[in-house]
Order: C-alpha cells, then sequence, then structure tokens
C-alpha cells in the first residue's frame, strides 16, 4: 500500500517537522516567545502511537534540537522521551474514558515540555532557564500545539499506519 | 497488573532511551570529543536543508512578523524617518556628499580592536528556543573560527562563540543569563563584572561595595589575564534610571571576577576573594542586540 516502510516514513515526518522547526519556527513569535513544532509532533504520533512510538520521536526530536542549542547535548532529547511516553500512557486511557479532548492533551503536553525542560535543566546547573519568560514561552508553546496537534495527527497516522496494529495487537 | 504486564517493552524502551539521553549528557559535560565531532557533523549535514525551508517559507516568516510586530515596525519606521530629516539637515549643512559618505564610513567601521583580526559573519537565524538568548552566524571553523573568541558590531560587544560547526556558529549574547564578563570602569578603571540577565532584561554591573556607580560610567571589557575578550571592548554604559542599588551582605565576593565563560577551565585568572558586598547598578548595552544582521568574529584567544 506504501512504498516507504514505517519506520522510514516516521523518520522522514520527524525530519521534516524539525527542518520546519528550526527554518522557519524561530521567527514566529507569540508575545515575544516562540514555540516548537517537534512538541506537538510528539504528542501526535504518542496520541496514535503510543507510548513506545511517542518516546522514541521525542527522543528523536529532542537530539535534533539539542544540535542547534547550548544546553547540554542530550537534555531536550531526556525531556522530550519522557514526554511522549507520557502523552502515550495517558492519552490511550484518556481516550477511552473520553474525559480528556485532543486539545486538553495538547495543553497538558505544552506545559509538560517547558516546565519538565526548565525542572531537569535547573537540575543538572542550567540555573539560566529560570530566568527566560516561561509564561511566553508556555502561552506559545501551548497556542503552537493546540494548533498544530489536530494537524500532526493524520501525519502521524499516515507515518504508523502499519505500525498501528502491531501496537494495538501488543496491547 | 494488565498495563505492566504489556507495558513491560514500552518501558524497556523508555528506560533505554532515558539512559542514552543521560549518557549524552555526561559525555558532553565532559567535553567528549568523538560527540562534539557528531555534532559538528550533523549540524553540517543539517544546515543546508534547514536554510532551503528557511529561505522558500520566508516569505511566510515575514508576513507574520510584519503581523505580530506591526507597532514595532511603525516605531521603526518613525525612527527612520527621524533619522532621515536628521541626515537631510545634515547634509544641508555639510554641502558635501562626499563628507557625509565619509562620516557614515566612520561611524560603521570598527574603530576598536583593530589589531585583531576579524571575520565578518551574516546572521543567519535566530535561538530554536525562547529558552536562551542565541544567534547563529554563517562562519565556522573552516573560517578560523573558535569557540570563546569575542563577537562585536561597530558599536560594541555583543557575545562569544559558543558552538562552532564547519560553516555555522551560535553566538551566546550578552543579555543571555550564562554571560559573565570582566570589566572596567572607564573613568576609574575599577574592576567589576557584567552578568547578562536573560532576554528582554538589562544586564547589570557588580562592583565592590566601596565603588561609587555613576550614570554615564563607561564599560570595557578588562583585559585581565586569561579573560576571554581583548581589552578595552566597549561594553555599555550604566544607565541613569537604574542607580546603584546597595546589595551587599549576601552576594560577597563577587568583583573583580574573571569571565565565568572559561568554564572549561582553561587559563582562569585566580583573582583573590575579598570579603565585601557588592553594588550592581543596570546597564544599557553598547551593541543594540536587536535585529542583529551582521557580526565581527575577533579572531582572538586568550
Amino acid at each position: 500500500m506504501y512504498l516507504i516502510a514505517p519506520r522510514a516514513r516516521l523518520a522522514l515526518s520527524v525530519l521534516l517537522a524539525a527542518v520546519l522547526e528550526l527554518g522557519v519556527t524561530n521567527s514566529v513569535t507569540i508575545w515575544g516567545a516562540t514555540g516548537s513544532i517537534l512538541v506537538p509532533y510528539t504528542i501526535a504520533v504518542a496520541i496514535v502511537g503510543g507510548p513506545e512510538h511517542g518516546a522514541i520521536v521525542g527522543f528523536a526530536s529532542g537530539l535534533i534540537i539539542d544540535l542547534y542549542t547550548t544546553t547540554p547535548f542530550g537534555l531536550t532529547a531526556l525531556v522530550y522521551t519522557i514526554l511522549g511516553y507520557v502523552i502515550g500512557v495517558g492519552a490511550a486511557s484518556l481516550v477511552r474514558s473520553g474525559g480528556f479532548g485532543t486539545l486538553g492533551i495538547a495543553v497538558v503536553g505544552s506545559l509538560f515540555a517547558v516546565w519538565g525542560f526548565v525542572l531537569v535543566g535547573v537540575l543538572v546547573g542550567q540555573d539560566h532557564l529560570l530566568h527566560t519568560p516561561l509564561l511566553a514561552i508556555s502561552v506559545a508553546q501551548i497556542v503552537f500545539s493546540v494548533v498544530l496537534v489536530p494537524l500532526g495527527l493524520p501525519v502521524a497516522r499516515w507515518a504508523l499506519v502499519e505500525s498501528i496494529g502491531s501496537f494495538r495487537s501488543r496491547g | 497488573m494488565n498495563f505492566f504486564q504489556r507495558g513491560g517493552r514500552h518501558r524497556f524502551v523508555l528506560v533505554l532511551l532515558l539512559l542514552t539521553a543521560v549518557t549524552f549528557m555526561t559525555l558532553d559535560g565532559r567535553d567528549f570529543g568523538p560527540l562534539a565531532s557528531v555534532k559538528t557533523g550533523a549540524t553540517t549535514v543539517f544546515s543546508p536543508f534547514k536554510k532551503a525551508v528557511g529561505w522558500a517559507l520566508s516569505p511566510v516568516s515575514n508576513a507574520w512578523r510584519g503581523v505580530t510586530s506591526y507597532s514595532k515596525l511603525e516605531e521603526e519606521n518613525a525612527e527612520l524617518k527621524r533619522r532621515i530629516d536628521e541626515l537631510e539637515g545634515q547634509q544641508i549643512r555639510e554641502a558635501s556628499a562626499e563628507e557625509i559618505l565619509a562620516n557614515f564610513l566612520r561611524d560603521a567601521e570598527i574603530d576598536f580592536a583593530q589589531d585583531i583580526p576579524q571575520v565578518t559573519a551574516r546572521v543567519i537565524s535566530g535561538p530554536p528556543t525562547t529558552f536562551e538568548a542565541t544567534v547563529v552566524i554563517d562562519k565556522g571553523s573552516k573560517h578560523g573560527l573558535k569557540p570563546g573568541m569575542a563577537v562585536v558590531t561597530g558599536t560594541g560587544l555583543v557575545g562569544r562563540l559558543e558552538q562552532v560547526s564547519a560553516n555555522e556558529s551560535i553566538v551566546l549574547l550578552i543579555s543571555d543569563a550564562r554571560m559573565q564578563v570582566a570589566t572596567r570602569i572607564g573613568s576609574t578603571q575599577v574592576l567589576g563584572r557584567v552578568e547578562g540577565r536573560g532576554a528582554n532584561h538589562q544586564p547589570v554591573v557588580e562592583v565592590a561595595s566601596d565603588v561609587v556607580l555613576r550614570p554615564g560610567d563607561l564599560l570595557l571589557t578588562s583585559g585581565l589575564t586569561g579573560s576571554l575578550y581583548p581589552p578595552g571592548l566597549p561594553i555599555g554604559h550604566i544607565t541613569s534610571g537604574a542607580g546603584a542599588s546597595a546589595n551587599t551582605g549576601d552576594e560577597q565576593n563577587a568583583p573583580p571576577a574573571d569571565d565565568d565563560s572559561a568554564d572549561d577551565g582553561d587559563e582562569i585568572s585566580v583573582v583573590p576573594l575579598q570579603p565585601v558586598g557588592v553594588v550592581s547598578a543596570k546597564i544599557e548595552l553598547a551593541a543594540s542586540l536587536d535585529r542583529l544582521s551582521f557580526l565581527t568574529v575577533l579572531l582572538w584567544t586568550p
């Protein structure tokens, strides 16, 4: 049905999101701060593919961001891995219970990504993160995620279409 | 119970990825050479794609910037009109286009650190996140750039090179909260320390509590032995609004200090610590960090 294998599609989609993030989004600011495209895409993959895919995509996304930032290499990957996993676990339960919508998950995931990054960063000595406009960054990330998670869901489904079956059969 | 049984593989993947990330952080913290090479290689491979997409979608980002920064653009427009009026008036007074050109060139060129080789670079992007005050320039190790080198504009110090790959470098701006620069007050030659306080906040200067800080005092790089920056680079001046706020007591031993930035531990000059308090005042930077276009890297290492 598809010419590209699921893993290749997933890698391709992450690279595309990363290129968009690094090439464009740093000039798209909301209230003086910018958000990340890779956070909503990680959330979208976690919702569609579950915790394992969420963690893997979060890890890969974080590593790419770490290439272009001056914080310790691996810090963003660590936080986004946990983000993907937690959203994957949480989304499965919450969507089943019907209590939370995708947008709610996007908001929670955004706050988790921003504040988790600051918390872990401070724990490893990056105290300067406390001097950043955290409120503005949180708002920008929430806006990015609320807009982009719904757009990322079909892309994640395309990337994971054969993997989802195996994920569900395991689950 | 069922969840834990079926989640075994997920948790294994999670733990594996977390351990890998922590290992990367540890190796990076210890300046592990091969990891730095991998980072540099990956950045170099990735950059052309990033540039291509940035170029292709620049109309979209420009349009967005126009929408979100409309009031700022209006202010800039008004300021430019004012400057045009000023220059036109000057033109009439001087009645010589050559003189105007000479004045412009005199303002634009760097009249400090002239004996130091320089590389001019174009700013190609801002930071990928708002968590740091950085810009990316289009010159790297191929052009002789090394981490730690000072970056300036025609008006003063802007920051230092933090990461250098083959064709690109990340400049840590002086407003970043990690930046500390040993400084010398121009009028009194007293030593102190300039500290960044994060984007959108004015940096501050700290000196020993028995020093009087006067608004308008010019701050220059100190030139202390082992300092990352060449001596005499303009940093900024103490603002009249902030005043010198007494801050004695807790923060002992701050000035005179050397650049923190030598966090790699190389060649830090040891300054005896004095049991004194500090006073601090906000400063206005000599170089404007808004809308940086071209930067000059001083090919100078301590």
